[in-house]
């Protein structure tokens, strides 16, 4: 794990926090239901580091929602739910009271739609503050092992993975889920260097 | 490089070739106008710049009327609310963009042109929003819209057959759980019901055999047909209560079987004994071919294990023709720690189409139409019986050659082929050779007592003495210390285990053997019973043969030899 210096730390909480909370209100307004979105905590691991905690933690088939994007910096951002957790989701969302015990097409579509608000909105918030534009393809869904796509969107030994953890709550149902940015080592520094400089002329 | 490489280079090579002829005329083809998917280019200021044949078929605004204006101007209200925020979004901030359908209700107002002009039939959308264009330059919003409406309407279809198929099983539990309530309730009717025609039939049996018994020579030969009748017709009928009874408490799961280490020679025996008369009546022989065998054990109880091979054996000389033979095989099935005990008979053999039907409880297979008895119970509750001793019934037949039914019962653990002696019941004549004795019947009903009373008519040498209470027999056996006693389960006061208890106690009485006299015949009884010190039991109806038998066993072990002829009344 990478220590951050604490107000850089704090910083990208905001950031983060921010960027989430705008999904939250889309994801409010098209559903017609409260969605509350928070990002408690997050934390920079080595790639290697995750794929270690991964192949422990975050076994069987996920939920993914991968995005690739270019800019300042260049990566992929995932968005992980476990299988049930993702169903547990959207069907909250959907509230389609559905009782197939398998995720169905149009069920992957909306999730899809869910997964690239959350991620815009993150990318939208550190562009924001970085002053900076990134651009953003269009969102893919998967079902797969967490660290096999981690391992496959980067081939850099050095790369690094933010790693946020986010709360769902819709429908009086508390979902649990992940946001990645799998990130090279010239990404993860030039990501440094624009969090540096944010902090420099952050008003203190 | 593989064969399939170069086959492969081969025909890129020739696409090549058509590819550079066509290449310049490709450029100009309107590839946009023939997707089938609907295509709109927005400008940086929000302007429509390209649009579609198959948008303007689906929206009804052709490309002339739609280029140039904003998507605001062109729909109004019937444009999606998120759709021109996602647009914005994509032009100012370069992000791409999805909107599913089920999510986004009509982001486009799009309705269906196969339904006809004029439609209003809306379709689902798939839309997706991508950025086109440079950082500095000229910036555009590319939307595609896909018409997912034919997969939206499956989906929707099968999530209703889902959930009428969750409903369905639903209820489908509900009914199977009030059915398994209602079916142990009926067994447990038919248990206590089963019981209570138990007294009556007592009666009926134990008078018609004492007329039988008694039948004055000067009595009409009719007369005694019809008691003839009356006392097969009665015990035809406890045989169905019987079973009626037992299989009931299998379905209620109410039977407790006690595993033991059980001599398969014995069970033979006592099967075999049991119907050697109906066999004499029918002139069929029975034959038991154990060879080297004949001294295995098995795992099972012995009381059910027999009730099995008896109805095997029943069966078997029920269904053979008049004169045909029986024979009772045993053999150790080595691989699977088995013996198998089977029963062959010469007869009819079972119609195969009727087979799968055997263990159809009240399923006769045809034989309802014939003369032989039976209730349709047998094998049904031998299956039921079996499962619970891990034991596996099954059969094979040749219809016009005869039948094999078997039963797999585990085998006794370290099984040694130590030959133990089968005890066979002692003659009816055997008891004459004990002299005379007495026997204490304790019994609050005077019809039993008076049935007994009956049957020791025929045993000269027996004297039955009669106690109405247990105090009053108590009381009798300090008196006249009876050589065997027979005593009642049930009886008010204090009832047969407590009337035990007390006998134990007591110096003079301590080493009378003591039978129990019931009407529940059920094994747990038995058990309890035995536990409590009883030597034995006797079922009721008490039967002239098996009166005999406990009496001439009991007087044997009691050092009363037979043939000593020296016995008397003991001081």
């Amino acid at each position: 794990m990478i220590a951050l210096d604490p107000i850089v730390q704090d910083a990208l909480t905001e950031i983060f926090n921010l960027g989430i909370g705008q999904a939250a209100s889309v994801l409010s307004s098209l559903i017609e239901e409260e969605v509350a979105l928070t990002v408690p905590e997050f934390e920079i691991v080595r790639k290697n580091e995750f794929l270690a905690l991964a192949k422990e933690q975050w076994q069987g088939l996920a939920s993914i929602v991968r995005q690739e994007f270019d800019g300042p910096f260049s990566g992929n951002a995932l968005l992980v739910f476990p299988a049930r957790e993702s169903l547990q989701l959207v069907r909250a969302l959907l509230s389609n009271g559905s009782t197939i015990d398998t995720i169905t097409e149009l069920e992957r579509d909306a999730l899809l739609e869910v997964g690239n608000i959350i991620l815009n909105a993150c990318l939208s918030s550190i562009a924001d503050c970085l002053g900076q534009e990134i651009v953003n393809a269009l969102p893919v869904y998967i079902e797969a092992e967490p660290a096999a796509i981690v391992a496959d969107c980067t081939e850099d030994p050095f790369g690094h993975v933010i790693l946020l953890r986010i709360q769902f709550s819709v429908q009086k149902e508390d979902v649990r889920g992940h946001i990645l940015f799998v990130l090279d080592m010239p990404a993860i520094d030039a990501f440094s260097q624009a969090a540096q400089r944010l902090i420099e002329n952050y008003p203190s | 490089m593989t064969a399939i490489e170069s086959a492969d280079a081969d025909a890129s090579l020739a696409a090549v070739g058509i590819a550079e002829l066509a290449m310049a005329d490709i450029a100009d083809l309107p590839i946009m106008e023939h997707a089938d998917l609907g295509i709109a280019v927005i400008d940086r200021a929000g302007r429509v710049v390209r649009w579609n044949a198959w948008l303007a078929r689906r929206s009804g605004v052709s490309a002339a009327a739609a280029c140039g204006r904003t998507l605001e101007t062109l729909f109004g209200e019937r444009l999606g609310r998120r759709i021109s925020v996602a647009v914005r979004d994509c032009l100012d901030h370069r992000r791409a963009q999805i909107l599913s359908p089920t999510l986004n209700r009509m982001p486009f107002p799009l309705f269906a042109v196969e339904s006809g002009q004029g439609s209003r039939e809306p379709i689902e959308q798939n839309v997706s929003l991508k950025p086109l264009g440079t950082t500095a330059g000229d910036r555009f919003c590319l939307i595609q819209i896909a018409d997912v409406s034919a997969a939206a309407r499956r989906e929707r279809f099968l999530r209703r057959q889902a959930d009428e198929l969750a409903h369905t099983v639903e209820e489908l539990r509900l009914a199977r759980d009030a059915a398994d309530i209602a079916n142990v309730a009926k067994s447990e009717f038919l248990a206590s019901m089963s019981h209570e025609l138990r007294t009556p039939l007592n009666s009926i049996i134990g008078f018609s055999q004492l007329l039988q018994i008694d039948s004055d020579p000067g009595t009409g030969a009719d007369q005694a047909e019809f008691v003839g009748h009356i006392v097969a017709a009665g015990s035809h009928l406890l045989k169905l209560i019987d079973d009626i009874l037992d299989l009931a408490k299998v379905e209620a799961k109410r039977v407790r079987l006690s595993i033991e280490d059980v001599p398969v020679a014995q069970v033979v025996a006592d099967a075999v004994v049991g119907l050697r008369a109906l066999a004499g009546q029918r002139a069929i022989r029975v034959g038991f071919n154990a060879g080297d065998h004949v001294a295995l054990k098995v795992r099972a109880d012995a009381t059910r294990l027999t009730q099995i091979v008896s109805n095997f054996l029943s069966n078997a000389i029920k269904y053979n023709v008049e004169g045909g033979a029986v024979t009772v095989s045993v053999v150790p099935l080595a691989p699977r720690q088995r013996v198998r005990i089977m029963v062959a008979d010469t007869g009819r053999g079972i119609p195969l189409d009727r087979q799968s039907q055997l263990f159809q409880r009240f399923n006769r297979l045809g034989a309802e139409f014939t003369e032989i008895e039976g209730t349709g119970i047998g094998l049904a509750l031998s299956r039921q019986l079996a499962l619970l001793m891990d034991a596996v019934i099954g059969f094979d037949s040749i219809p016009g050659r005869g039948s094999r039914f078997w039963v797999d019962v585990p085998a006794a653990a370290g099984e040694s082929n130590r030959r133990s002696g089968i005890e066979l019941p002692p003659s009816t004549q055997a008891l004459a050779a004990f002299g005379r004795f007495t026997v204490l019947y304790i019994e609050d009903n005077l019809a039993n007592a008076r049935l007994l009373s009956g049957l020791f008519d025929h045993i000269p040498e027996g004297q039955l003495i009669h106690a109405r209470t247990g105090e009053e027999g108590l009381a009798l056996a300090r008196q006249a210390c009876p050589d065997v006693i027979l005593l009642d389960i049930h009886l008010p006061t204090i009832d047969g285990f407590e009337v035990l208890e007390r006998l134990q106690r007591d110096e003079t009485s301590r080493s009378i053997p003591v039978v129990a006299v019931t009407a529940l015949a059920m094994s747990a009884d038995i058990q309890r019973g035995l536990a409590a010190g009883f030597r034995t039991w006797l079922s009721k109806p008490i039967r002239l043969q098996g009166l005999l038998d406990i009496l001439g066993a009991l007087l044997t072990i009691n050092g009363r030899a037979g043939g000593s002829g020296a016995g008397g009344t003991p001081p």
